[in-house]
């Protein structure tokens, strides 16, 4: 069960100018968390007329035994820059944990494919997967230079990287959808988990095959409420009706995560 | 003695504060968060079919506001009864469910249906959704076809009869007291404001549906506004909402002449609101020395007015 608390910023790590790593006090969230759920969070001080709405994140790491959460954040706009700009012990009003996180599996091997800032929940899932004996390869995609950080907060998990402007001849240039390709052919995977913008998640999906059916998809869409209020959130996901035809389900509610089988790009 | 209580008409409510159409999904998605229960809860939009509304991006903010183009995704009447009700039954204040349709005979039949369920205590008539193509706000923008839409709905319901009126027009009091005169019990207003949001980076329209209804603090003067211009022209009460927040927001509503007040995007920015509404409310009356809200309904309306 979510709740709505006001949780405490231990540390802002700043990364580079583009990614910050929030540690948060929020016990009664890592409490219950899962891998693959967000929390939704006031960016703006109480009562705050601009920015109005709270801001949806993934949790990138759990601490339980600590009460902590911790948020990986991409400085995109007014929200964000305010979150990296954060200090030790400023007070965060945060909604969580919500929606539906990863379908873990205990056995065999599990493939995590990253488009750029969503790696920030497979950091979560690789932890629990390879605690319970799963063999984890994880696969980024990312932009440019800068964007090269990320791969250090996984580097527990030796990330192939791939990226679209490489800087240096020694650094491979592509999609993470070619790097995905050539995974699946070499190997049998039993589950893979894929997080990134909208084309990638497209592409992989059309990509994806007969392994679509062990493959799970966390999605974003513009959020209001977060909580599945407002029905800003849809994406398309197959009727249940076995018709093909498809219908807007939530993103908060039903999601974030949703089975490559079951959703519709 | 519950000085918090409201008449609105035949409508009995606990306390005056409501949750507002759109923003509180169907009930069952708030009520984990409320910790005192509002007067009153109205539903999603409901439509005879099942609707999928409009495509994504359904959201932007803007200062001080969001604008949405939602477009009615509901799971139509059907569905509604077989698998919503029951997951409302046993909130315990007044369900109020929101209806809208294409044709007034779509407006009727949901009326009869939705008459006959023992979890909803009123209807309200959606004649004001600036996010669908036919009906919608096309009914509440026209005196003639809002008077239609409400005496059809009035003739075919059992139950109290609440009419959603649309700021999208010149002179909302036209609009009023054409539904007061097709029989409405209530009038409560206001909907959302059409707006539109630009990125300027792409040079496109933010919206999937390109244009959405703008709700939040942006549109609290006009709904203030409008309140007080209604009620110095109807005899019955108003649901007065738009934009509000705080309790001095439902002050500043009750006092433009609305008696009861809804909270719609406050809600969705914190769910826990509604309920902190009515306590601090009831704080205030206590406070204040308050026995009954009527002292305070209509306060800054011209003094002849203040009954
Ligand atoms: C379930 C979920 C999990 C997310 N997890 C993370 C995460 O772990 N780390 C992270 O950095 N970001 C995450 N996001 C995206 C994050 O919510 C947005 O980047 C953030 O809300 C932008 O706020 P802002 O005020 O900085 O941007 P704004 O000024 O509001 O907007 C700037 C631009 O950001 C984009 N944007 C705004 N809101 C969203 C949104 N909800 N989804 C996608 N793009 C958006 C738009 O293109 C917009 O033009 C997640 C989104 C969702 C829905
Ligand atoms: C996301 C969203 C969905 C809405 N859906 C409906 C609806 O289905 N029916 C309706 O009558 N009003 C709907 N509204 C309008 C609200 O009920 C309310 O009239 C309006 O938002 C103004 O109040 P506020 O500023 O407190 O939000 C919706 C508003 C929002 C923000
Ligand atoms: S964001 Fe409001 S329903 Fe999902």
């Amino acid at each position: 069960m979510s709740q709505i608390c006001r949780s405490q910023i231990i540390e802002v790590l700043h990364l580079n100018d583009r990614y910050s790593c929030l540690q948060i006090y929020a016990p009664q969230i890592a409490e219950t968390a899962q891998a693959g759920q967000f929390v939704n969070l006031q960016v703006g001080e109480d009562g705050s007329i601009d920015p109005l709405l709270k801001r949806p994140f993934s949790i990138h790491r759990i601490d339980r035994e600590l009460g902590m959460i911790y948020l990986l954040i991409k400085v995109v706009g007014v929200g964000t820059e305010k979150l990296q700009k954060m200090k030790a012990g400023q007070g965060l009003e945060m909604i969580g944990p919500l929606g539906h996180g990863f379908r873990l599996q205990n056995t065999g091997k599990a493939l995590l494919v990253a488009g750029g800032i969503g790696i920030a929940p497979l950091y979560e899932l690789a932890v629990q997967l390879s605690e319970s004996g799963v063999e984890v390869t994880v696969l980024l995609g990312v932009t440019d230079q800068k964007d090269l950080i990320l791969s250090t907060v996984m580097e527990e998990y030796d990330p192939q990287i791939i990226m679209v402007n490489p800087g240096v001849s020694s650094q491979r240039k592509g999609l993470v959808t070619e790097l995905a390709a050539e995974c699946l052919s070499s190997k049998e995977y039993d589950q893979i988990y894929v997080c990134g913008p909208e084309p990638m998640l497209k592409a992989l999906h059309q990509q994806l095959g007969s392994n679509l059916i062990n493959s799970q998809f966390s999605l974003e869409e513009r959020m209001g409420c977060g909580v599945g209020l407002c029905f800003s959130c849809v994406c398309k996901v197959k009727q249940d009706d076995g018709t093909g035809e498809w219908k807007h389900e939530r993103v908060c509610t039903c999601g974030p995560v949703f089975m490559g089988n079951e959703v519709v790009f | 003695m519950n000085r918090l209580s409201v008449n609105l008409g035949k409508l009995q409510l606990t306390n005056p504060i409501i949750t507002a159409s759109g923003t509180c999904g169907f009930g069952y998605e708030l009520s984990p968060y409320l910790t005192t229960l509002p007067g009153g809860i109205v539903l999603k939009g409901l439509t005879l079919e099942e609707r999928q509304g409009n495509p994504t991006p359904r959201i932007a903010e803007t200062p001080a506001g969001i604008l949405n183009s939602i477009g009615l995704q509901n799971p139509g009447l059907a569905k509604f009864k077989q698998s919503y009700r029951t997951k409302i039954a046993d909130i315990d204040t007044c369900i109020i469910a929101n209806i809208s349709g294409n044709t007034v005979e779509e407006y009727a039949r949901l009326t009869e249906e939705l008459s006959k369920l023992a979890e909803i205590d009123a209807i309200e008539v959606n004649i004001s959704c600036p996010n669908v193509k036919k009906g919608g706000m096309a009914f509440g923008t026209d005196p003639i076809a809002a008077h239609q839409v409400v005496s059809e709905v009035v003739k075919r319901s059992s139950l109290p009869v609440i009419a959603k009126l649309s700021p999208n027009v010149t002179d909302i009091r036209v609009i009023a007291r054409a539904v007061e005169e097709a029989g409405a019990d209530v009038i409560s207003m206001i909907n959302t404001m059409l707006g539109m949001k630009i990125d300027i980076r792409s040079g496109c329209p933010v919206l999937g549906n390109i244009m959405g209804g703008l709700s939040g603090p942006a549109i609290r003067p006009i709904a203030i506004r409008m309140v007080y211009q209604v009620a110095q022209v109807v005899d019955i009460p108003i649901i007065g909402m738009g934009g509000v927040r705080t309790l001095e927001d439902v002050l500043e509503m009750l006092m433009a002449g609305a008696t009861a007040v809804s909270v719609g995007t406050a809600t969705m920015i914190d769910p826990a609101l509604p309920s902190r509404l009515v306590q601090e409310l009831a704080d205030y009356c206590r406070e204040k020395e308050i026995v009954n809200l009527k002292s305070i309904v209509g306060m800054a309306l011209p003094s002849e007015m203040n009954v």
